[in-house]
């Protein structure tokens, strides 16, 4: 029995026939959305809604980048900045990002309840359910199930980090190794997903009947859900094989390249473009090494100019390309750096009071929600927690997730933490 | 109590004689020429000043960032101190009231993305010329008469640490976070030579930093070796931790002579932020640690074991008193926890301390209330 192929998602009630069918009912008689049943035109809408899930692993500091406190007692030695948005000043190091803050929706009082990595980083990308003995999906992973399958054929999920790559099955949970994410190692495509050249097209045609020939041999006395994610990871491979020009450098302008950045979170978030713009439902990019424990200020004055100017020219090329309206950005780590500043002139980890960056569909732009103190240790409004967050995720992408539900092995399960509630401010 | 006769060079008998507090962390530390007075900077933007005899204290707040480095005028009671704000001061070091005598705003602008810090500043030999060096890769000679711009020294290529006058007067070194020490000369502003020092630097395909660098530069009394302070082996750049190292080079010719390690070889540790030469030649350097206590590490003019380590706390910076015969370094005192999370109500969530420690290099006086350095 498979362990999760039942939920109550929309798309199991209104197929692509059924869409299809309804747009055939109407056509020419009109606008979509006031002709169709307004629930299939918001399926239809829905539909074409991505995300790009930029992950800082280990912990960018909040003190310096979106709520900078300089001259206070956990200041740290750079400057406040001025903003696009009146009020509002970044860190020094942000001068990009501070350009389209307009753009934006800031949250400067997230509090988290995990202080460590181990912890922290499944429970916040799972969106902190409550625990209900079972592992939930990452967020990519559960956009990638909760909403319908794009129409491009290429894999849903797609995850941009630094070093190898492959297919990251754990990343779905209690979903199912289908949902899991392929990972692109240093943005590249998986290995051999080119046919050899001195293989022709019946030649691997034939190999691939054989193939199927020997899978369905060894699906018998096995878990279906294992086979789907073969027969899943084997058919993202042979769509990638028909689309190598998303992975070609040269094919990308040198003045792209030079506006991102040569570092690799900015190679990255340039392929992370190419990815959306391909039409990928779920863009995850990964850096590493932000947990700066020592030499803080050193290392942060390197680091964060790289996410500065690299997320800053994503952000401009997503407007022009009018896919802002369409994808859902998240900039974030596990939590914030503590302000007390260590015997190694570092900062530890902080989840009492830090900030995360949106923008682009279902958000408002240009607004900063929540407020720390003077010494920008806690929060001085209302806070939230990453339950809030996924709620808020959800429904910019047309999900709504007091509504929705998992059911796995006929367990209901929310698909965001029942207690909390999408913020009302940074919606548009 | 401040020692009215010092005695002879014994670092083996090495004491405290004070420790000297302050509420905010401390980064740099300096004796003034006439050896009266040690100052100190960190965190909370002002330059710090202890009268020795008497331990009283003033703080002067000219700045709106950390400082990153001071010097003294070899002959007035002028200190120059520039700031992570690119901004260079000059003020004297006595009269707490005094307006500072000149400011340079922007003495070391910014770039895109990165502000203009001053991380090191010296004075030419004849006390003429301020040097000021840091994020920019570019040094600044400024007249410390009037805070003129006199030249731009470039050749750097990454951010410079450290800076060093040569016992000549008018030679410069100056060492950067790539591990590359520049020979100048002050007078034309030639660039004369590299020496190079690149192991205390680490960059791996995986870090998104710069990792270590030349945090530290000191000559001996007659400029005939040079070492350079810093770590080997960095394993990331988040923790940072690597191999502590003293690198000696023989200045003339530019050929390393020594790799000096501390006693006990920790390979994940802090750098060494301070490191001085005795009269004597002994190589003295203290440590920023990671997991436990760091040292003050002696090393004999010759050989590259040992002579003599204490236990001490994390340090920042190292100066040598102008009798020879005392050391300040600026440690770290805890107040309440480090680490991940809160560990303390808001109202006891608090900055760090620090001392700064002055260290007397010989047989303490048979006086019960000297406080024998442990080790």
């Amino acid at each position: 029995m498979p362990q999760c192929d039942s939920c109550n998602r929309r798309e199991h009630h209104f197929s692509r026939r059924q869409v299809l069918g309804s747009l055939a009912g109407v056509a020419g008689t009109g606008g979509l959305g006031m002709l169709l049943d307004p629930v299939v035109a918001e399926e239809i809408k829905r539909k074409n809604r991505q995300v790009l899930f930029i992950w800082l692993d280990g912990g960018i500091s909040q003190l310096e980048s979106w709520d900078p406190k300089p001259a206070s007692e956990f200041g740290g030695p750079f400057r406040s900045i001025p903003t696009a948005l009146p009020g509002t000043h970044f860190s020094e190091l942000t001068p990009h990002t501070a350009q389209i803050v307009d753009r934006l929706a800031v949250i400067r009082s997230m509090s988290t309840k995990d202080e460590n990595h181990s912890s922290a980083v499944p429970r916040v990308q799972r969106g902190d359910p409550k625990n209900r003995g079972v592992t939930y999906p990452f967020l990519g992973s559960a956009v990638s199930h909760l909403l319908p399958p794009p129409e491009n054929q290429l894999p849903s999920y797609m995850h941009v980090k630094p070093g190898r790559g492959g297919y990251m099955w754990k990343d779905a949970g209690f979903l199912g190794a289908r949902y899991g994410a392929l990972g692109l190692g240093d943005g590249k495509p998986p290995i051999h997903i080119r046919r050899p050249p001195q293989l022709d097209s019946a030649q691997a045609a034939n190999r691939d009947r054989l193939r199927r020939l020997a899978n369905s041999r060894f699906r018998q006395g096995r878990l279906d859900q294992f086979i789907k994610a073969y027969d899943y990871s084997y058919d993202m491979a042979a769509q990638l094989g028909r689309r190598q020009d998303l992975f070609d450098p040269d094919m990308l302008p040198a003045a792209d390249k030079e506006r991102y950045g040569t570092h690799p979170l900015g190679r990255h978030l340039l392929q992370a473009r190419r990815l959306l713009e391909a039409g990928v439902q779920f863009v995850k990019v990964t850096s590493y090494y932000w947990d700066t424990h020592a030499d803080h200020f050193n290392m942060h004055r390197s680091l964060v100019p790289q996410i500065d100017q690299s997320f800053a020219a994503l952000i401009r090329d997503l407007e022009e390309r009018g896919l802002l309206d369409q994808v859902v950005v998240v900039l974030m780590s596990e939590f914030g750096r503590t302000p007390k500043i260590n015997n190694r002139c570092g900062r530890d980890h902080w989840p009492e009071a830090w900030s995360l960056v949106l923008a682009g569909a279902g958000l408002r732009r240009g607004v900063v929600v929540g407020k720390t103190t003077a010494n920008g240790a806690w929060c001085d409004s209302d806070e939230y927690d990453v339950g809030h967050l996924f709620h808020t995720i959800f429904h910019c992408l047309g999900i709504d997730a007091t509504a929705q539900q998992y059911v796995n092995r006929g367990q209901p399960l929310p698909i965001a933490h029942e207690e909390m509630t999408v913020i009302q401010e940074v919606l548009a | 109590m401040e020692p009215g006769n010092p005695g002879e060079l014994n670092v083996a008998k090495t004491w405290i004689g004070q420790r000297l507090e302050h509420d905010r962390q401390l980064y740099r530390v300096g004796f003034s020429p006439c050896g009266r007075y040690v100052l100190a900077a960190g965190q909370d933007t002002k330059l710090i000043c202890w009268r020795l005899a008497d331990g009283s204290k003033k703080e002067f707040s000219n700045h709106a960032s950390w400082v990153g480095g001071f010097a003294f005028h070899p002959q007035t009671q002028w200190v120059y101190s520039g700031d992570y704000h690119g901004t260079l001061v000059c003020r004297d070091f006595q009269e707490a009231e005094a307006e500072p005598r000149w400011t340079q705003v922007a003495a070391h602008p910014g770039e895109t993305g990165a502000p203009g810090w001053i991380r090191s500043v010296c004075l030419s030999g004849d006390g003429a010329t301020v040097v000021t060096a840091g994020s920019d890769r570019v040094i600044r000679l400024w007249s410390s008469d009037d805070g003129k711009l006199q030249r731009e020294l470039t050749g750097h290529g990454g951010d410079i640490f450290s800076t060093q006058i040569h016992p000549d007067g008018m030679t410069l070194v100056s060492g950067d976070v790539l591990g590359q020490v520049v020979q100048w000369d002050l007078a034309t502003g030639e660039l004369l030579r590299t020496l190079d020092a690149g192991v205390l630097h680490t960059r791996e395909d995986r870090f998104l930093a710069d990792v270590g660098g030349v945090r530290c530069l000191a000559f001996n009394r007659d400029g005939s070796r040079l070492v350079c302070g810093g770590m080997t082996d960095i394993k990331s750049n988040t923790f940072c931790p690597g191999y502590p190292a003293v690198l000696e080079f023989d200045f003339q010719s530019g050929q390393l002579l020594r790799t000096l390690r501390a006693t006990k070889k920790v390979t994940d540790d802090g750098p060494v932020q301070g490191v001085r030469v005795l009269e004597d030649g002994t190589v003295v350097s203290q440590g920023e640690h990671l997991h436990a206590q760091s040292t003050l590490e002696f090393w004999g003019a010759e050989g590259e074991a040992p002579v003599h380590s204490l236990p001490v706390p994390s340090g920042y910076d190292l100066a040598l008193h102008p009798d020879g015969r005392r050391l300040a370094v600026p440690v770290y005192k805890a107040n309440g926890r480090s680490g991940n999370g809160r560990h303390a109500k808001p109202e006891e969530y608090l900055p760090h301390k620090a001392e700064v420690v002055v260290y007397h290099l010989y047989a303490p006086p048979e006086n019960p209330a000297a406080e024998k350095a442990a080790g």
